[in-house]
């Protein structure tokens, strides 16, 4: 659990710094969470919707808001 | 394709991608449609979302709002309700009640293939950026750029 949140929060600072990272977020179907997975990892879940798909992190255009 | 198609439909997409605990349901007395479901997050807290979703859907935008906890409260003891609408918060207008709406479309960018799914994964990817807010004080959109 502390694990994952390390996780989650160095996927975020990721994010926020706007840099790759080595996680990335997707929606875990056994925990029912967004979980952070390594991108050297194989995904653990089959969902086909990871949040870079459903746009979350694509679009740095913030005046377009 | 009727709405009853549509729901329906919307509906084994949840339970394909494993969000049964957002599926639509129907307010009988209401007469309406809404999601009613929690989120655990990683930092251990648990949320209740809600969505009715509009008479229009899926031509109009679905509002998600925070049901539990309310108020939430952001970093520094702040209630989230109070920006209103934020960009940098990712927040819109809170409903009478002060029900936090969490802003996942841009009104202008929604179309009516956007699937209620792909609205979820934002909304939890909302509450997972919230408390890095809360733990940094960090605006959320340091933690998610804009909705699309």
């Amino acid at each position: 659990m502390e694990s994952q949140k390390e996780k989650i929060r160095e996927a975020m600072q990721a994010i926020a710094s706007r840099r790759p990272g080595r996680n990335k977020l997707v929606y875990d179907k056994i925990s029912k969470t967004i979980v952070a997975v390594s991108s050297t990892e194989r995904t653990p879940t089959g969902l086909n919707i990871t949040a870079e798909e459903a746009d979350m992190f694509m679009n740095d255009d913030y005046n377009s808001y | 394709m009727t709405l009853l198609e549509r729901l329906n439909l919307e509906n084994q997409i949840l339970l394909k991608d494993v969000m049964s605990q957002y599926l639509i349901r129907y307010y009988q007395s209401g007469g309406f449609y809404y999601i009613c479901g929690d989120y655990n997050s990683n930092g251990g807290r648990k949320y209740t979302i809600w969505c009715r979703l509009p008479d229009y859907y899926p031509s109009t935008c679905p509002s998600v709002y925070v049901y539990k906890p309310n108020p939430l409260i952001g970093y520094g003891g702040v209630y989230i309700n109070s920006y209103r609408i934020s960009h940098s918060m990712h927040t819109l207008e809170p409903s009478s009640s002060g029900k936090v709406q969490i802003c996942h479309w841009r009104q202008s960018s929604w179309h009516s293939g956007i699937t209620l799914n792909k609205v979820m994964i934002k909304v939890m990817l909302w509450f997972e950026a919230f408390e890095q807010h809360l733990l940094s004080g960090k605006p959320i959109d340091n933690f998610v750029s804009t909705m699309n």
